[in-house]
């Protein structure tokens, strides 16, 4: 009856100390899926991770916005991040996830395909988004991290959520 | 005769630049500084026979507020000088309200345009 | 000598003085009216000996010098002419203030009524006083306090203000300052306090709460209660004159021909009494007349907690209830009962938690007087308060937002509505206007009605205004209640400023928001040439709501029950689409225009056909109807009221949202909002509705 909840995170110091004793700048990240691109967020941002439950839908609401759900008792917004990208709807199921962050004493829901771990960068591993990735991408994304073979966008999490939280 | 209509139509002009003379003491949003308050009051009590106080933008007044302002007041009176409330706030009625001295900001509101008061002052 | 009679010596010396200036400054008055100085003069001497006469206790001379000290400032502030009769009257009343004052300090007795006839003058002048017809009816009595804060009271963190506040919550506060220690400006230390300041509060308090309040903000020798017994037996004589009051004027003062009480002894206990002797005899008199109030105090945010955590419990439960639904019946009989008593004891917390929160609209009425009095010396207007259900309850946070709305109301209806007294009497009403302030329960909400008796709404000017501005159509066609509810419209009308102290007006529009914002409604019924009242119909609390539990296509809404009128299962007949698009219900004579909420809101497979499904009848804030198109209505429901605005924003229709006992969130319809959505269609012409009606019929 009411969703689960898989993971609790909590922020944590972004200085880390080097195997040789000096202290660099790093950010903690949680990755997810959407299609075959991953993503990361910042941990700072991020509340909570959990299941995805149906929503209450909101009148007039711009594709990406599928409705509300309830969180404990608070009534929250979920965004569908693929509807966000531009890359159509997401037809969610139970396996999907939601990672519910906190931007500016807002609490709002972003609906993605999986989550896969969370991810210790150094400040210096983020590259910042070539022009080649078109506006839409330099909108929402911060940068890019090249963990192996593997990329990953750097999730630009207020610029997401701002749309949503006009006055 | 010419004396006669000359003072008259100095009375006249003196009465349309009073009204307009009045040294403008324009209180900020935040006077919770009550001594800088007081200073620029003093200032102003030294400087004017005129004062009109403007209180349009203030948000927030101190009961210390409160109390320079009424000392304003009992100075410029001891020294003539006119002292009136061009603009009250809120919070200003507010504060003066709930110390009990709503009447007070009542006696400090500008006088009506044709005031006899002005021309008696002149006189 | 104690500590009092020094004060008394210093105010016979100083009043001495006072009374000489006056002589002088009236004098000068005759000779030449137009003398400001002198009238300003005059003023300040007679407020100098009325602040110290309160601060000793002598209220006799306080509430003389009080009348005195009005007509003054009539005077000054031009509401007056300056004339030899008026200043001989005021040379007349320093000479009585005087002998007052050498009667007090020899301790003679001056003939009671000496005051009467110049009273009674001065009123003729001034216009009668501002009184209320509906005194408390709760066992109140009067209590004088002195507050005597210390140089460094506002650098120990004191504020008088917040104490008033404080004092304010257990009664009628009336407070009278005493300025006479304030240094000029050049001496003053800014942070220091040399203000003191006499009260009265008229409250059903004990001595020993009012103590704990002073307490909390004031050290022990900066303050003083004197119990004044109740209000009836002290009569004017201890009423604290009425300057900045948040007290309504007692009955007393309605009739000055009474018998007064020998206040000159009042007076003498008054002052011949020692503290302790005064504290001891408080105290008894506190036992013989304090109803038996316990109460505790409890901070704000717990008890906010507590409301919360009991809304969830409902939730909760009301899903276990649902779960049972779900079970086959008649398996778990035990459960059943169970889960039943606990819905029913939810329900019960939940009530008395909510009236814990609840408390009487007096808070609000108290400090209309007071607005009525700058009012009336603002627009030179006459009025009178007439008040009743002060005790009724509402929600602490409703009434925390009410204190504008009322205010700007209030203001309304003095600028535009009540008539200057030359005017009113001209139409044959008594130079005197009444502002009448009702408040009372009704169908599980709370209703406040501003009433006033004057010129009521001028409808076509206001019709011709909206059309102006672009607001309605010119020929748009509404009924009279429609046309006074205008107002509510933007631009159109300002709870205006009569003078520049009161700042910009208010627009009513935002008047409305902000009530609508509380889950109220508020609208005006008016007659011309009679008056108009505001209606404010507001809900118990802020945090629950009955509602109709509505589904449309495969949502759930909630209705709020305030609005809802009656539900229908529309013929085919009586559904009429107009010209211009939009559908129209006939009902019983009249033609509701009809919503399609599934259409609105972009909701799938909701009922096209109002004949397919029902159509729920709702009333907005002006008086309009809708019908709404839904599925099926699902049952009736008390809801916990969540916002949608903390993590999202408004949305126009959307009152809010609430968690059903699904756990699923509904979202609740806001009905004005829809009307205003369906814009031309839901004012459609009823003649063309109806001409078209007539048209299929034959």
């Amino acid at each position: 009856m009411m969703p689960e909840n898989r993971f609790s995170t909590s922020p944590l110091d972004p200085l880390t100390r080097r195997s040789d004793g000096e202290n660099v700048q790093t950010r903690q990240l949680v990755c997810f899926t959407i299609g075959d691109q991953t993503y990361g967020i910042e941990i700072r941002t991020v509340r909570e991770i959990r299941a995805w439950s149906a929503t209450t839908s909101l009148p007039n609401a711009p594709d990406f916005v599928r409705g509300v759900t309830n969180l404990r008792g608070t009534v929250v917004p979920i965004l569908d991040l693929r509807a966000r990208f531009g890359h159509g709807q997401t037809e969610p199921t139970k396996a999907h996830v939601v990672i519910v962050v906190a931007i500016e004493s807002r609490v709002v829901g972003i609906l993605v395909d999986t989550v896969s771990d969370i991810l210790t960068v150094a400040e210096t591993e983020i590259r910042p988004v070539p022009e080649i990735g078109g506006a839409a991408a330099q909108e929402y994304l911060d940068g890019l991290i090249t963990q192996g073979d593997q990329m990953i966008a750097l999730v630009a999490a207020d610029r997401i959520v701002a749309p949503v939280l006009v006055h | 005769m010419r004396t006669q209509t000359a003072k008259r139509r100095n009375r006249t002009a003196r009465k349309t630049s009073k009204a307009t003379r009045a040294l403008r003491v324009i209180l900020a949003a935040d006077e919770t500084d009550v001594i800088a308050l007081k200073r620029r009051l003093e200032a102003a009590v030294a400087k004017d026979r005129h004062l009109a106080i403007d209180a349009g933008a203030v948000a927030a007044l101190t009961t210390a507020g409160v109390q320079v302002l009424l000392a304003a007041a009992a100075s410029a009176e001891a020294r003539h000088v006119q002292f009136r409330l061009a603009a009250g706030g809120p919070a200003m009625i507010d504060a003066f309200g709930e110390l009990g001295l709503a009447d007070t900001i009542a006696s400090w509101l500008e006088p009506a345009e044709n005031s006899r008061v002005d021309d008696a002052a002149e006189a | 000598m104690d500590e009092l009679d020094e004060l008394k010596q210093a105010f016979f010396e100083e009043a001495e003085e006072q009374l000489s200036d006056l002589e002088a400054q009236l004098a000068a008055l005759a000779e030449s009216p137009a003398d400001a100085a002198s009238l300003n003069g005059a003023f300040r001497s007679v407020h100098s000996i009325k602040g110290g006469a309160t601060l000793v206790g002598f209220a006799r001379i306080a509430d003389f010098a009080h009348a005195v000290e009005s007509l003054l400032h009539r005077m000054r502030s031009q509401q007056l002419a300056v004339d030899t009769a008026v200043v001989a009257l005021l040379l007349g009343s320093r000479d009585l203030l005087h002998d007052l004052v050498r009667a007090a300090s020899t301790g003679a007795d001056l003939a009671d009524g000496a005051e009467a006839i110049f009273v009674r003058q001065i009123d003729s002048y001034a216009g009668r006083p501002i009184l209320s017809q509906n005194p408390a009816p709760s066992p109140q009595r009067l209590v004088r306090l002195q507050l005597m804060p210390a140089a460094d009271y506002l650098a120990r963190g004191g504020d008088p203000r917040r104490l008033f506040a404080e004092l304010r919550r257990h009664g009628a506060l009336s407070v009278v300052v005493d300025t006479s220690a304030l240094p000029p400006l050049e001496a003053l230390d800014p942070g220091a306090m040399h203000l003191r300041w006499t009260m009265a509060l008229e409250t059903a308090a004990t001595v020993a709460q009012l103590r704990d309040v002073f307490a909390a903000q004031a050290r022990a020798d900066e303050y003083e209660i004197v119990d004044c017994g109740s209000p009836a037996a002290a009569a004017p004589d201890s009423s604290i004159a009425v300057s900045s009051a948040d007290v309504q004027v007692s009955a007393a003062v309605v009739d000055p021909d009474a018998a007064e009480p020998p206040p000159a002894k009042g007076d003498k206990d008054m002052s011949a009494v020692s503290p302790s002797e005064r504290d001891t005899a408080a105290i008894a008199v506190e036992d013989a007349i304090a109803p038996i109030v316990s109460s505790i105090r409890v901070d704000l945010d717990r008890m906010d907690k507590l409301v919360n955590l009991v809304g969830e419990l409902v939730i909760s439960q009301a899903m276990l209830a649902e779960q049972l639904h779900a079970l086959p019946t008649g398996q778990f009989p035990q459960l059943a009962r169970g889960i039943e008593e606990l819905s029913r004891h939810a329900r019960d917390l939940q009530e008395g938690v909510m009236a814990m929160r609840a408390q009487p609209v007096q808070s609000l009425f108290s400090r209309v007087p007071r607005l009525l009095r700058e009012l009336s010396q603002h627009t030179g207007k006459r009025l009178q308060l007439v008040s009743s259900g002060e005790d009724t309850e509402i929600d602490k946070t409703v009434i925390e937002h009410l204190h504008d709305p009322i205010t700007h109301m209030i203001r309304n209806a003095v600028d535009h509505g009540i008539e200057l007294p030359e005017a009113r009497v001209t139409r044959g009403k008594p130079p005197v206007g009444t502002i009448r302030l009702v408040a009372r329960q009704a169908g599980g909400r709370i209703i406040i009605e501003i009433a006033d008796d004057g010129r009521g709404i001028d409808r076509d000017r206001l019709r011709a205004r909206a059309v102006e501005a672009g607001l309605i159509a010119q020929d748009r066609q509404m009924s009279e209640e429609e046309t006074d509810n205008l107002i509510f419209l933007p631009g159109l009308s300002t709870a205006a400023a009569v003078s520049s102290i009161s700042g910009r007006g208010v627009g009513m529009d935002i008047v409305r928001r902000n009530i609508q914002r509380l889950g109220g409604r508020v609208m005006i019924r008016s007659t011309p040439g009679q008056g108009a009242a505001f209606y404010m119909s507001l809900p118990l609390t802020l945090a629950v709501l009955d509602g109709m539990v509505i589904r449309v296509g495969g949502e759930t809404y909630i209705v709020p029950l305030a609005n809802v009128v009656e539900s229908l299962r529309p013929l085919a007949k009586d559904v009429h689409t107009l010209v211009g698009g939009g559908d129209v219900l006939s009902v019983r004579g009249e033609y509701v225009p009809l919503a399609h909420i599934g259409g609105m809101f972009g909701v799938s497979g909701a009922v096209r056909d109002p004949t397919d499904g029902l159509v729920m009848l709702v009333e907005t804030d002006d008086g309009g109807r809708i019908g709404l198109v839904v599925d099926e209505i699902v049952g009736q429901q008390q809801v916990v009221i969540k916002s949608l605005e903390t993590n999202y924003r408004a949305i126009s229709g959307v009152a809010g949202a609430t968690i059903l006992g699904n756990g699923r969130v509904a979202l609740i319809v806001d009905v004005s909002g829809l009307r205003a959505r369906m814009g031309g269609q839901a004012y459609a012409p009823m003649a063309e509705a109806g001409a078209r009606a007539q048209r299929e019929q034959r």
